[in-house]
């Protein structure tokens, strides 16, 4: 079995201190997420020196139903439109990869449901947050709290900050969990079908 | 000043506050886009939804399985732009192996085999002591045995195979000698199996191809310039491997692992690959089909001297 390359410990050093550095708490990385998995210090095509142009490719090349790794996800596209268009609800859109960060409710997201930095416009926050996204345009960033499985309810115990709630209505079969109907006719978990019915 | 004047001031106040204005302001996005030097590509899907693994039958075709339509599906190679759907299964399909009196059929699902008869009517069902993740199969003829990797366990288990019965002879790896294993090639000649790991870079394992002799004794470890290996095969005295997150297929040494050249490139147009899974390649076009998981979409690359 291969061990720690030199690159991979300069690599991971680099991240450690420049966690260290400038990251607030809430900032650190998730073990599952090490830093070789994402980035290169040395030719990445990407920015942020990632090591790829794609992060959607680069999430699926794990996370793809197909592959058999932890935490199976499909792309949300319940309106199947092109992923260049708004509504096509890729991986960074709702979650950080870098680690669970706190709402505002002050308790602790789970599932990187969340960020507190979009790197497609440059906005930073004080706490997670998901940008309302539908096919008619992109909205504005909303408090998203998914502190656990029971937010993705529509109950309007969490007004507005369900994982769901942030684009879509909650006054739609109230009292309901989403992903009783959106995926849950099927033995794997819901974002392994995209959240569709 | 004119009320004219006052109106269209308000108005453009309006007009800023809903957009970027009011996101400098507040902190919080307009109805602005997104950066699109961010965008990936633009993806237009083919005929498949997922396709996974791919086989290469008797008859001059090709099987592959669909996950998330749980289907197999018929290519014929000289129209690979026109999969056919030849039967669904009950669940996700992962890996699939044909031996001319059956096709058999991972199933993510039930973690067991599924085993269809010629016309797609499932006829038997192989399970083992714990559910499995058949992520890919291979049959070796010469011996009438079918190699399996089993991702969830993580190792490789060989079955007898006798008709449409099968029973496990015998299995190796395990933690310690794979990881998180993929795909799966057989040398049957030289009696090697050659087998992609994502390894977990968490705990310093590099993606490697972990070479074992058909006793199960670790031969070689093979790295290189990937990251994500996942469907291999070997042609010509080639290993051939798809990267799932270079968008290629690697073409590799398979003594040392040393890169001899790559196929394809990444990306959504025709002949590009964006999250390649698997590679089975046609001796008699001389070209290699893979599975085009994002693009949904069996390409075929030509290959100038296998």
């Amino acid at each position: 079995m291969p061990g720690l390359s030199f690159s991979r410990v300069i690599l991971q050093a680099a991240c450690v201190a420049l966690v260290t550095l400038v990251a607030t708490p809430g900032h650190a990385l998730l073990a599952a997420h090490d830093c070789s998995f994402c980035h290169d210090l040395h030719g990445a095509p990407g920015t942020n020196l990632l090591s790829y142009t794609d992060t959607e490719v680069l999430c699926l090349s794990c996370h793809a139903t197909a592959i058999g790794t932890t935490e199976a996800a499909a792309v949300h596209n319940p309106a199947l439109v092109n992923s260049d268009q708004p509504g096509y609800i890729t991986c960074r859109e709702c979650h950080n990869p870098h680690d669970n960060v706190v709402n505002s409710q002050g308790t602790t997201n789970i599932e990187l449901v969340g960020f507190t930095f979009d790197p497609a416009t440059g906005q930073r926050f004080a706490e997670a947050r998901i940008r309302e996204e539908l096919v008619t345009g992109y909205g504005p960033y909303r408090p998203v709290e998914f502190a656990d499985r029971t937010q993705f309810n529509i109950d309007n115990t969490y007004p507005g900050r369900g994982a769901c709630q942030v684009c879509h209505s909650p006054n739609h079969n109230q009292g309901q969990t989403c992903t009783e109907c959106h995926g849950a006719n099927d033995t794997q978990h819901d974002h392994a079908r995209g959240f569709l019915p | 000043m004119s009320r004219g004047i006052r109106t269209g001031c308000l108005l453009l106040l309006l007009l800023w506050s809903l957009g970027g204005g009011q996101a400098m302001a507040m902190g919080m996005g307009g109805f602005g886009s997104p950066d699109p030097t961010l965008a990936g590509p633009v993806i237009a899907p083919g005929p498949l939804t997922a396709p996974m693994r791919l086989t290469l039958a008797g008859g001059q075709r090709i099987l592959a399985t669909d996950y998330n339509a749980q289907v197999v599906v018929e290519v014929n190679p000289s129209r690979p732009d026109r999969p056919r759907r030849l039967f669904t299964v009950s669940g996700h399909p992962l890996g699939i192996a044909e031996n001319g009196t059956a096709v058999f059929v991972g199933n993510d699902t039930t973690g067991t085999i599924d085993v269809f008869g010629r016309r797609g009517r499932k006829v038997a069902s192989i399970a083992v002591a714990e559910p499995m993740q058949a992520s890919d199969l291979e049959f070796d003829r010469r011996r009438r045995q079918l190699f399996v990797v089993d991702g969830r366990n993580p190792r490789v288990r060989i079955f007898s195979v006798n008709r449409l019965h099968a029973r496990e002879i015998f299995s190796f790896g395990g933690f310690g000698q794979l990881v998180a294993p993929k795909g799966l090639a057989l040398d049957s000649r030289a009696r090697e199996v050659y087998v992609s790991d994502y390894g977990d870079p968490a705990v310093g394992v590099s993606a490697s191809i972990q070479v074992f002799d058909f006793s199960g004794r670790h031969l070689r470890t093979l790295t290189g310039p990937f990251s994500r290996p996942q469907g291999l095969v070997l042609a010509g005295g080639r290993l051939f491997l798809a990267d799932a997150l270079r968008g290629q297929v690697l073409v590799l040494d398979p003594a040392s692992g040393d890169l001899l050249g790559t196929l394809g490139s990444y990306g959504t147009a025709p002949g590009q690959l964006l999250l390649p899974m698997d590679v089975a390649y046609d001796r008699f076009s001389r070209r290699l089909f893979v599975t085009n998981n994002r693009n949904g979409r069996i390409t075929p690359l030509t290959v100038a001297t296998p």
